[in-house]
C-alpha cells in the first residue's frame, strides 16, 4: 500500500509513503508539524472525500476542500494517489469537491486525539454522531425523520383548520347579525339558526316558484298591454281604410257605368278605323271622325279604366292590411289570454295558501273564457280596472323579495354550517393522522434505540476486555454506552466505578484513562463492522498515555491490528520512537516510519536512519561551509548516541528526566556528566582483521569534548541567532561536528553501526564481523 | 438489506399489535424499509384512516 501526495496542504513536491501490507500495523513517528495529520487528511480526502482535520475548523466561510491545496500551488495541481493490491486510485479537487478516479479498496476510519475526546467527553448528542455509523439503522432513522416532518406538517395544517373554523364562526356571527339587525329583539344565534333551518328549503322553493310565476305573468301582462292596445287601434285604422277604399271604387264604378258601353263602342270604332285606315269617317255611322280625335277619345277611355284598376289594387291592399291587423290582434289576444290563464292558475295556487293574504284579480281578467273575448271593449274595461291590480302586483313583489332573501340566507347558513362540519371533520382526521404518524415514529424510534443498544451491548464485552488489557486490575466495570431512552440521537456513557453504579467516567478518570477508554471503544466499534475491510488511522490519538501503559497499549494495538486491513498509528511521543528505534517494540512485524523535519521547500520528508545522518555530517563537514546544517546534523547524531548510552546500552549512563518523556541534548548531557565512575570507565576497543586489539578509545574525554562544544549547537543550529555575532560560527560548528564524528568513530563500526551484541558476556560488540567491543557491562564499584 | 435481521418481523408485529396499522399496511412498511425504499407516509396513513373509516361506517350502518 502506497500513498503519494502532491500540492496537498504542506506538501509541495511529490511525497510518497509506503505501508507494508504484510504487517498489519504501521507506526508513523514525527515531531509536531512534521506532517502526520497531513497524511491523515490525504487519506481522508481520498477515501471519504472530506477535508480531514479541517472539517472541524472554521475557515471563515471559505471552502474546506479547496483549502487542502498547497498555499503556493494551484488546486488543480493537487493529487492524492493510493496504490493497493495493483489498483491505483487518484483523487483531485474539482470545483469544490473531491473528484476521484477509481474506487479505493476498503474504507478508512480516522480517530484523532480530538475525536477521542469527543467520543468520551462530548455531549450525548455529539457522541451519538461519532458512533451512529455503527449502531444506527439509517432506514429507520430516515423514516422516523419523515414521520416527524409529517407530524409537523399536519400540526401546521391543524392550525390552518383552526383558523378556518374561526373564520366560519365569524361568518356565521356576521350573517346572524346582518339578518337580525332590523329586529327589535333579535333572537339568539342558535334559535335563529333553528328557525332558519326549520323552514324546508323545498317549501321556500315552491313558494318562491309560485310568486316567481305570478311576478312573471304580471310582468308579461304589463309588457303585452301596450301592443294589445296598438293592435286594436291598428285594426280600427285598417278597417276604416278598407271601407274608404271600397267606397271610392264604388263611386268610380258608379260614375263609369254608362261610359263602359260608350268605351266599348269607341274601341270597336277605333278597330274598324284602324282596319280601314284609308278613310276618316266612322265606319259605323260614317260621321267624319278624324284619326286624331279618335286617338284622344281612346286615351280618355283608357285613363278611366286605369283609375278603376288602381282603385281595385288599393282595395286589395287595404283588405290585406285589414286581414293582417285582424291576425295580429288575434295573435295578441291568444297570447294575452294565455297570460291571463297562467296568472289565474298562479293566483289560484297562491290563494290556496291560507297564510297569504292575496289581493284578488279583477273581473276583466276573470271573465273571458276565450281569446276572442278580449275585444276592444274588454280592453277598455281592463284599463278601467288597472288600478285595482296594483295591490296584487305590490304584494307579489314583496312576497317574492322576502322569499328570495330567506332562500339566500338559508343557503348561506347551510353553506357556513357545511363548512363548519367539514372543518371539524378535517380537523379530527388530521388529529388521527398525527396520532398515527406519531405512534409509528415512536415505534421506529424504540426499535432503532433497541437495536443500537443491543449493538452497543454486544461490543461492551470486547470494549471492557480491551480496556482492562491496558489498565488491568482497575475497579472499572460495566462500562457501557447506550442510547438515551427519550432524547433523540443521544448516546450516554457510564459504568461502575469503584463500586458505584452509573458513574460518569469523565468525572473520575484521568485524561490518559479517558483516552484509552475512547480508543478501546473506537476499536471495539470498528471490529463490529467488517474490520478486514477497514483501515484504521489513529492520528496522535494516544498522546496522553504515560510510559507505564504505553507498552501494554502497543501490545494491544499490535494484537488488535490483525483484525483489520491495516492500522496506522501516528505519534510525536519520543519514548515511542526510542523504543522502536532501538528495537524494543519491533519483535512483531511493525512498519515503523519516521518523519523528518517539515520545511516549506521540501514539505514532508521521511527521516533517514541514524547512519544516514552520520554520512550527511561527514559530507557537510567535508564541504565546511554550512554551519547551521553541520550543527543540526551533529545534534541528530549525538541524540542517537546519547539515546544509546543512556537507554539502550546494558551499563547505561544516567540522563535527567525529560519533561513529558522527551529529552533534549541538555537532559542527556547533565545526566551523563553527573556520573563519576562509569563515564571514565567507558571504552571501545577497535579490532583488526585477526580480531586482535588495534586501538582502545576512552569515551569519557570524547564525551567531554562534545559536552564542551554542545552549547554552540543550539546557538548555531536554530536558537539565539544574535549570539552568533560573538563567536566564529563556522569554526565552532566544524569543531562540534569533528568532536561528534570522533565520538562516533570511537564507538561505531565501519558501517557507522552501534554495538548491540552481548554474546561474550563482557562487552557489547557490533553485528557481523566483530570489529568493536564496548566496555564495561557492569558499572565499576 | 436496510434492516437488521429479524427486525422486519418484530417491527411488523409492533405496528399491528398496537392497532396503529392494518396488517397489510404494516407489511408494506417493513417491506419498503427492508429494501430502503422511501415510504409515502401521507398516502399510507390516508389508506389506514380510510380503512378505519370504512369499518366505522359499516358499524354506523
Amino acid at each position: 500500500m502506497k500513498l503519494t501526495i502532491e500540492a496537498f496542504r504542506g506538501v509541495n513536491e511529490e511525497f510518497s509513503i509506503a505501508f507494508d501490507p504484510k504487517s498489519h500495523l504501521s507506526i508513523i513517528y514525527g515531531e509536531n508539524g512534521s506532517g502526520k495529520t497531513t497524511i491523515s487528511d490525504a487519506l481522508e480526502f481520498l477515501f471519504n472525500g472530506t477535508a480531514g482535520s479541517l472539517e472541524e475548523k472554521s475557515l471563515d466561510g471559505k471552502g474546506k476542500i479547496p483549502a487542502l491545496a498547497h498555499a503556493q500551488r494551484s488546486k488543480k495541481d493537487l493529487r492524492v494517489q493510493w496504490e493497493d493490491g495493483g489498483e491505483t486510485v487518484v483523487a483531485r479537487i474539482g470545483t469544490t469537491k473531491r473528484q476521484i478516479d477509481g474506487t479505493p479498496t476498503g474504507k478508512l476510519h480516522t480517530l484523532s486525539r480530538k475525536n477521542i475526546t469527543k467520543l468520551i467527553e462530548e455531549t450525548p448528542t455529539k457522541r451519538f454522531e461519532r458512533i451512529q455509523e455503527f449502531v444506527n439503522v439509517p432506514a429507520l432513522d430516515r423514516e422516523e425523520g419523515e414521520l416527524r416532518n409529517l407530524v409537523a406538517q399536519q400540526k401546521q395544517l391543524q392550525e390552518n383548520q383552526v383558523r378556518s373554523a374561526q373564520q366560519v364562526e365569524t361568518d356565521l356571527e356576521q350573517l346572524h347579525q346582518r339578518t337580525t339587525q332590523d329586529q327589535s329583539s333579535p333572537p339568539k344565534r342558535e334559535d335563529w339558526i333553528e328557525s332558519i333551518l326549520s323552514e324546508s328549503d323545498e317549501t321556500i322553493k315552491e313558494h318562491l316558484e309560485i310568486f316567481e310565476n305570478l311576478h312573471h305573468e304580471i310582468t308579461r301582462l304589463r309588457n303585452d298591454f301596450v301592443p294589445l292596445k296598438k293592435a286594436y287601434t291598428d285594426l280600427d285604422n285598417s278597417q276604416e281604410e278598407l271601407s274608404a277604399t271600397q267606397k271610392e271604387l264604388a263611386r268610380l264604378v258608379a260614375e263609369s257605368t254608362d261610359d263602359f258601353a260608350d268605351a266599348l263602342d269607341t274601341l270597336e270604332q277605333a278597330k274598324l278605323l284602324f282596319d280601314r285606315s284609308s278613310r276618316d269617317a266612322c265606319p259605323i255611322c260614317d260621321t267624319i271622325l278624324t284619326h286624331k280625335e279618335l286617338a284622344e277619345k281612346v286615351s280618355a277611355k283608357l285613363m278611366r279604366l286605369k283609375t278603376l284598376s288602381a282603385q281595385s289594387t288599393n282595395i286589395k291592399e287595404a283588405d290585406a292590411a285589414f286581414r293582417k291587423a285582424v291576425s295580429a290582434l288575434e295573435t295578441l289576444q291568444q297570447g294575452f289570454y294565455g297570460i291571463i290563464q297562467k296568472l289565474r292558475l298562479a293566483h289560484q295556487a297562491a290563494t290556496e295558501e291560507e297564510t297569504w293574504n292575496m289581493p284578488p284579480l279583477v273581473v276583466s281578467l276573470l271573465k273571458p273564457t276565450e281569446a276572442r273575448h278580449l275585444t276592444a271593449e274588454w280592453y277598455h274595461s281592463l284599463v278601467a280596472e288597472a288600478s285595482n291590480l296594483k295591490p296584487l302586483g305590490e304584494y307579489v313583489e314583496a312576497q317574492r323579495t322576502q322569499l328570495q332573501r330567506r332562500q339566500e340566507i338559508q343557503n348561506q347558513l347551510r353553506a357556513i354550517l357545511a363548512r363548519k362540519k367539514d372543518t371539524r371533520k378535517e380537523h379530527a382526521e388530521t388529529g388521527r393522522m398525527i396520532d398515527k404518524a406519531d405512534g409509528i415514529a415512536r415505534i421506529l424510534r424504540d426499535h432503532r434505540i433497541k437495536h443500537a443498544n443491543e449493538t452497543l451491548a454486544s461490543i461492551s464485552e470486547d470494549f471492557a476486555k480491551l480496556y482492562h488489557t491496558i489498565h488491568p486490575g482497575e475497579e472499572i466495570d460495566n462500562i457501557r454506552l447506550y442510547l438515551h431512552p427519550t432524547q433523540k440521537n443521544a448516546a450516554r456513557f457510564d459504568g461502575t466505578l469503584f463500586g458505584n453504579e452509573e458513574m460518569t467516567p469523565v468525572a473520575y478518570l484521568s485524561e490518559s484513562h479517558l483516552d484509552t477508554l475512547g480508543l478501546c471503544l473506537f476499536l471495539a466499534l470498528q471490529k463490529k463492522e467488517n474490520p478486514k475491510n477497514t483501515i484504521v488511522y489513529l492520528d496522535d490519538a494516544i498522546a496522553s498515555v504515560d510510559e507505564a501503559h504505553m507498552e501494554r497499549l502497543y501490545a494491544l494495538l499490535l494484537a488488535e491490528a490483525k483484525h483489520f486491513r491495516h492500522v496506522i498509528i501516528t505519534s510525536h511521543y519520543q519514548p515511542l520512537r526510542f523504543k522502536f528505534r532501538w528495537g524494543l517494540l519491533t519483535q512483531a512485524k511493525v512498519n515503523f516510519i519516521e518523519l523528518g523535519k517539515w520545511t516549506l521547500k521540501h514539505g514532508i520528508i521521511l527521516a533517514k536512519g541514524p547512519n544516514s545522518e552520520i554520512k550527511f555530517l561527514r559530507k557537510y563537514l567535508g564541504d565546511g561551509d554550512d554551519a547551521a546544517t553541520i550543527a543540526a546534523k551533529s545534534g541528530l547524531v549525538l541524540e542517537r548516541v546519547f539515546d544509546f548510552l543512556t537507554g539502550i546500552y546494558q551499563c547505561r549512563l544516567p540522563r535527567n528526566p525529560g519533561a513529558e518523556q522527551r529529552w533534549t541534548l541538555d537532559h542527556y548531557k547533565t545526566g551523563m556528566q553527573a556520573e563519576k565512575t562509569l563515564l571514565p570507565a567507558l571504552r571501545c576497543d577497535h579490532l583488526d582483521g585477526d580480531r586482535s586489539i588495534a586501538s582502545t578509545h576512552a569515551l569519557g574525554p570524547l564525551l567531554d569534548d562534545v559536552f564542551r562544544l554542545l552549547q554552540f549547537r543550539n546557538a548555531i543550529g536554530c536558537h539565539y541567532k544574535e549570539l552568533t555575532s560573538y563567536f566564529n560560527e563556522i569554526g565552532e560548528a566544524v569543531k562540534l561536528g569533528e568532536a561528534t564524528l570522533a565520538l562516533v568513530d570511537a564507538l561505531c563500526d565501519e558501517h557507522d553501526e552501534l554495538p548491540d551484541n552481548q554474546k561474550d558476556g563482557v562487552s557489547w560488540t557490533n553485528r557481523g564481523v566483530v570489529s568493536r567491543r564496548l566496555y564495561p557491562l557492569v558499572k565499576p564499584s | 438489506m436496510s434492516l437488521p435481521e429479524n427486525m422486519p418481523a418484530i417491527l411488523e408485529k409492533a405496528l399491528t399489535q398496537t392497532g396503529i396499522l392494518e396488517a397489510s399496511l404494516a407489511r408494506e412498511v417493513t417491506t419498503d424499509l427492508g429494501v430502503g425504499k422511501p415510504i409515502k407516509w401521507n398516502l399510507l396513513l390516508a389508506k389506514q384512516l380510510q380503512l378505519e373509516k370504512g369499518g366505522t361506517d359499516e358499524a354506523d350502518d
